[in-house]
């Protein structure tokens, strides 16, 4: 497991202004790929945690390989990296590797979080 | 001096060509003959001659429309590629072969020693695949549209046909959410979503959709495994993958698919669907 990377934008803008441009609707696609983002990281994150402190390797990289999916639809390049890591920590079974990985995706999604709600019209 | 000629002679400049590259597709699947043709009129420099299902009906092609540029798959009933390559450079001895194979590019080179002009892997994505042609014969290519996700509302004034209908397999709803607006933007009707491969060939069976965007990563049976299954089930539906993992394409596209986007690339997705909705209704 190498340490990756990491971009310095927490949201990919090249992505964030291709969702916001698409389709005969500007803006709706980004709005729903942010909101369902909202929802999903987090639960994941959970799960992630839970199955890190169940020992459980599998599921650390079945479900961080999901979480790399949801964070990939909306640009959150560093969080999508660091899911990357824990699942092939998960995979290969390195229980020291994903500990750390988990607590830097941990940190990413609160910024990736705070980064997507600034993306929502104001309510 | 033929227009032929003429052509080579342009395209060993840089200048800008007035008149198309004409191809001459030989493939024995029909769905990548279809995406073949999309992709090629896609762009302005090249114009599709004619289509061949095997190595022998290519070689009466090619003698009989003179296309600048056959792109041969290998693996071919009747005369396969390998054995037709001859014929092909007999029939038009200034034709440029493209081979275009999901075979080892290493099995290609007794083929590049024997008068092919490049050999291309199968599943590359649209631009890639019109890049890579472009580099190969010295044409700077261009699009006929930047892409359909960035179309002007008066792009709907020639969608594609309504009545393309397909089916999404996915495990992950914001995926299912994305795909769904891709093919929306595409004027293909989405028939169902689902987010396993048994539920997939079920709805398939049902619905007989002219598209499946597919994942491969699913829960239980992968969509690599389900591949050989909803391609028996809808053999001319065009089957596009949706996927993250890239080291999985070979076995895809071997496995039955027509054509493999990398995740995360919506604006991809979207010109392929574009693409390949189009070819499918000519």
């Amino acid at each position: 497991v190498t340490t990756p990377v990491l971009p310095e934008e927490v949201l990919d803008q090249r992505m964030v202004g291709a969702l916001r441009d698409f389709g005969r609707e500007p803006g709706v696609l980004l709005d729903e790929m942010v909101d369902g983002f909202l929802v999903e990281a987090p639960a994941l994150v959970a799960e992630i945690e839970r199955a890190v402190a169940d020992h459980d390797g599998e599921a650390v990289a079945r479900t961080a390989h999901r979480l790399k999916g949801a964070s990939g639809h909306v640009g959150a390049t560093r969080l999508a990296i660091v899911a990357g890591v824990v699942e092939a920590a998960g995979r290969a079974g390195h229980q020291d590797a994903i500990e750390a990985a988990s607590t830097t995706v941990r940190r990413e999604l609160v910024l990736a979080i705070a980064a997507a709600r600034a993306l929502l019209p104001p309510t | 001096v033929t227009i032929a000629t003429v052509e080579r002679a342009y395209a060993g400049t840089a200048l800008e060509r007035e008149w198309p590259t004409r191809v001459l597709i030989v493939d024995d699947a029909a769905s990548t003959r279809r995406f073949l043709r999309g992709v090629l009129e896609y762009c302005p420099q090249f114009e599709v001659a004619g289509e061949a299902d095997n190595g022998a009906t290519a070689i009466e092609l090619t003698e009989a429309l003179r296309p600048d540029v056959v792109l041969l798959d290998l693996l071919m009933p009747v005369i396969d590629g390998a054995n037709a390559l001859g014929g092909l450079l007999a029939a038009a001895p200034d034709v440029r072969v493209i081979i275009l194979s999901g075979m080892d590019s290493e099995q290609a080179a007794p083929l590049l020693a024997a008068g092919a002009t490049a050999f291309v892997p199968k599943g590359l994505a649209p631009f890639e695949l019109l890049q890579r042609l472009g580099d190969i014969l010295n044409i700077p290519v261009t699009l006929e549209r930047s892409t359909p996700t960035s179309s002007p509302p008066d792009e709907a004034a020639s969608p594609a046909p309504p009545q393309t209908r397909a089916v999404i397999c996915d495990d992950d709803p914001m995926a299912r959410r994305l795909v769904t607006r891709v093919l929306e933007n595409c004027d293909v009707s989405v028939v169902a979503e689902t987010d396993t491969a048994p539920s997939l060939l079920s709805v398939i069976e049902l619905a007989k959709p002219d598209l499946v965007v597919l994942d491969l990563w699913l829960e239980g049976i992968s969509g690599t495994t389900a591949l050989p299954e909803i391609r028996k089930l809808s053999p001319h539906s065009v089957i596009l993958v949706y996927s993250s993992f890239d080291e999985w394409k070979e076995n895809a596209l071997a496995a039955g698919a027509t054509a493999f986007v990398t995740k995360p690339n919506f604006e991809e997705l979207g010109a392929a669907v574009h693409l390949l909705t189009r070819a499918a209704t000519r």
